[in-house]
């Protein structure tokens, strides 16, 4: 069965550098996808069906909060799960991504080797 | 026994049937003064026509000469209770005491004595004997000199009675001279007949008249009470009155001299009656000189002296007495002390001028109106608050006098306070100025009431309340500015922090990827041991430890920025609990002392032990 990860971040940066992260995970054979904006977040969850998604909350066009929404309760997809990244800390936030159903909250600047870790029990790799 | 007829029976009958209802009627009445006195008068009267009755109706000597001797018994009364009926009807009772009223029956029953005697002295008759006369047998007395003794008292007492009367008749009102006309004939009638008898003038020989006169004598007193209201009222309880009265009454005639007062006048003047009367009236009341108009006025005010010397205020009236040739025979004074009503007047006075002054000269606004709304007072404050002279709002509605959506607000008001009773505050309006200012009051609403309880009216005080509202205006903008400064502020620290947190993101990222790649991968590759390449790996890795570090202090103080606005805009959950500051301490210094070491610098510390816990929010 195909593993897919779908990495979602307007920064470049932050893309390349979930990327790098999880290399060894693409090494493992889970294929790692990015998009760069809510919209073609949301067309790639549709047509990849993925099982992990790192979510970037601020983005331009439709942001995190949104697409999981649209994700979890629009498509009925509960068995993504969806790993809510923002650089928001703040309570409101954390309370708003509970509501649109994210699986799992983090705050940026996150660590890399938590990243990694999540992903591995998350797909049992 | 024998009985015979005779045509005087039947009369006699009726008289002493009519004399028994009389007295019967008569007690029924015995509360009013005399009408007990009649009661009796008319049982003896009842008593003497049946004893005549049944002499007549006897045939033989011995019983007519025992109801000839009988009927003496009510005769004894007649005389004398007539004069105590006349002084009890006319208010003079006090003569009437005991020792006088027994001094009066001394003679009666020395009379009853005589007669009952007369066998033995024949001083009240000297013979009696039966003759014929027509188809019947009379009594023939020859009276003695005790009977004509008796005879003479007791026309001595009727006079005086009657004389009474007479007196008490010329003295008294319309209403009362029928009465009394008919009292007086009551009584002379019996006694013409009496006095016909007795002198021998008689027409009908042995028939004394005066029992059948009785029949008239009831006759007077049934119409007396049907139709004069005889004994329903009489002059007694009108004397009473005027005796009794506290208003004192003074009567002068032409002369001005004092000729009647009453016992509440005599008190007024300070002196006793006897030393009034006859009194010209400005020897006893001096003022009474300068009361020159008193005629056409009719009345005046007067202060006289009490006893005591305190002044004391009466309402003089004064009635002119003329005679039938409308000539004035003297005048009538009624005296009121009307002192306590002039001093409750006084003090209602300056209550009214208390409240007329604070009306005028408060600076809020008061008004009064009708239930219909009607302006019935505006004070001054009212009127130049809607710069209005009195005139125009006075007598005008609430309508005209403020703006009309205001007005609606207002009336609504007004019914409300009519309906529940309950007074109306803080009720506000605008009104317009007519320098086109707007302007804001604030108006009261209570209901007026009258003595009895009943709604007459609102009242209430109106405020300008521009100034204050104005104030309350400019406050709230000030504080939804500093609310939406503050709204800003915090707006802008979040979006800071975030976009510090993006870049920060991938620094720190990144340099832990470097640190994971040297270790995993670069670093195991060196294989030289060149002290200089040794060098430059434990500096690579130093110096990204470093980038890590430095990063991640720098998240900590973004962090804190946030903590730090939270704070300011309110929004930080405060839990105060007891906190030891020793152990805050503590944690700072723990917190810290890499930096310290680092440095090189010495932490010194110094903590009392007797320092005290406090009531704090720990921020981790």
């Amino acid at each position: 069965m195909d593993t897919k990860i779908l990495i979602v971040d307007d920064e470049a940066h932050i893309r390349m550098l979930i990327e790098q992260t999880l290399e060894e995970l693409s090494d493992q054979g889970v294929e790692i996808l990015t998009a760069s904006n809510g919209e073609e977040a949301l067309a790639t969850i549709k047509s990849e069906q993925p099982n992990l998604v790192f979510l970037d909350v601020m983005m331009p066009k439709m942001n995190g909060f949104d697409v999981c929404h649209t994700v979890k309760h629009t498509l009925g997809m509960a068995d993504v799960y969806i790993v809510l990244l923002t650089a928001k800390g703040q309570e409101l936030d954390k309370q708003k991504g509970k509501e649109v159903g994210a699986n799992i909250y983090l705050t940026k600047p996150f660590d890399p080797d938590q990243l990694l870790q999540i992903s591995r029990e998350v797909l049992g790799l | 026994m024998h009985w015979q007829y005779s045509p005087y029976i039947i009369p006699q009958l009726i008289s002493t049937l009519i004399s028994a209802s009389v007295a019967v009627i008569a007690w029924r009445r015995r509360v009013v003064p005399g009408a007990s006195a009649l009661a009796v008068i008319m049982l003896g009267i009842s008593q003497w026509s049946l004893a005549t009755t049944l002499q007549w109706a006897s045939a033989d000597f011995g019983a007519q000469l025992f109801w000839f001797k009988f009927r003496f018994f009510g005769t004894e009364l007649l005389s004398l209770m007539y004069l105590v009926m006349a002084l009890q009807y006319t208010g003079r009772s006090q003569f009437l005491t005991r020792r006088n009223l027994a001094l009066l029956l001394v003679m009666s029953l020395l009379s009853l004595s005589a007669l009952w005697t007369n066998d033995a002295h024949h001083l009240f008759f000297s013979s009696a004997q039966l003759v014929q006369s027509g188809s019947f047998a009379a009594l023939d007395v020859e009276l003695g000199p005790w009977f004509w003794l008796h005879t003479a008292y007791d026309y001595l007492l009727l006079t005086s009675a009657l004389l009474i009367f007479l007196r008490a008749l010329l003295r008294s009102p319309q209403f009362y001279r029928a009465q009394l006309a008919a009292i007086m004939l009551s009584a002379v009638m019996p006694l013409s007949a009496n006095i016909l008898f007795v002198s021998n003038l008689s027409p009908f020989p042995y028939l004394d008249l005066t029992p059948l006169s009785f029949t008239l004598t009831g006759i007077t007193y049934l119409l007396g009470f049907f139709r004069l209201h005889m004994w329903d009222i009489t002059p007694a309880a009108r004397d009473s009155v005027i005796e009794n009265m506290s208003d004192g009454i003074i009567v002068v005639n032409d002369q001005q001299r004092i000729v009647d007062l009453n016992p509440a006048a005599a008190r007024i003047l300070g002196k006793p009656s006897k030393a009034i009367i006859a009194q010209p009236l400005v020897a006893v009341m001096p003022q009474w000189s300068q009361l020159n108009d008193m005629d056409t006025l009719g009345q005046t005010d007067l202060t006289l002296p009490a006893p005591d010397g305190t002044p004391r205020d009466y309402a003089l009236r004064m009635s002119r007495v003329t005679d039938q040739h409308n000539r004035l025979t003297g005048r009538v004074l009624m005296l009121q002390d009307v002192t306590a009503s002039k001093q409750s007047e006084a003090k209602l006075r300056l209550s009214q001028a208390r409240f007329e002054d604070m009306a005028a000269n408060i600076t809020d606004s008061y008004y009064e109106a009708d239930l219909t709304g009607v302006v019935t007072f505006a004070n001054a404050a009212f009127c130049r608050a809607l710069e209005r002279a009195q005139s125009e709002l006075e007598g005008h509605h609430f309508r005209h006098v403020v703006d009309r959506q205001d007005a609606r607000h207002i009336i609504d008001a007004f019914s409300r306070v009519y309906q529940t009773g309950q007074p109306v505050k803080g009720l506000e309006y605008q009104f317009v100025r007519r320098d086109k200012t707007k302007r804001f009051a604030d108006m009261s609403i209570s209901l007026m009431r009258d003595g009895a309880g009943q709604p007459i009216g609102f009242r209430g005080v109106v405020r300008d309340v521009s100034e204050r509202k104005q104030v309350e205006a400019e406050l709230r903008q000030a504080r939804t500015d500093a609310e939406a400064a503050s709204q800003a502020k915090g707006a802008f620290l979040a979006t800071v922090s975030h976009e510090l947190r993006t870049p920060l993101t991938s620094v720190i990222g990144f340099a832990k990827l470097i640190q994971k790649r040297l270790d995993d991968v670069i670093f195991p590759a060196i294989t030289s041991d060149a002290p200089k390449t040794q060098r430059a790996v434990r500096q690579v890795r130093e110096n990204v430890d470093i980038i890590v570090k430095e990063g991640e202090r720098l998240t900590t103080l973004i962090n804190d920025v946030l903590d730090l606005s939270k704070i300011e805009s309110g929004k930080m959950d405060w839990k105060l609990l007891p906190v030891s500051v020793p152990e805050v301490i503590e944690r700072a210094i723990a917190a810290t002392a890499s930096l310290f070491t680092h440095k090189q610098l010495p932490i010194i510390r110094a903590v009392d032990d007797a320092l005290p816990s406090t009531v704090a929010t720990v921020i981790a």
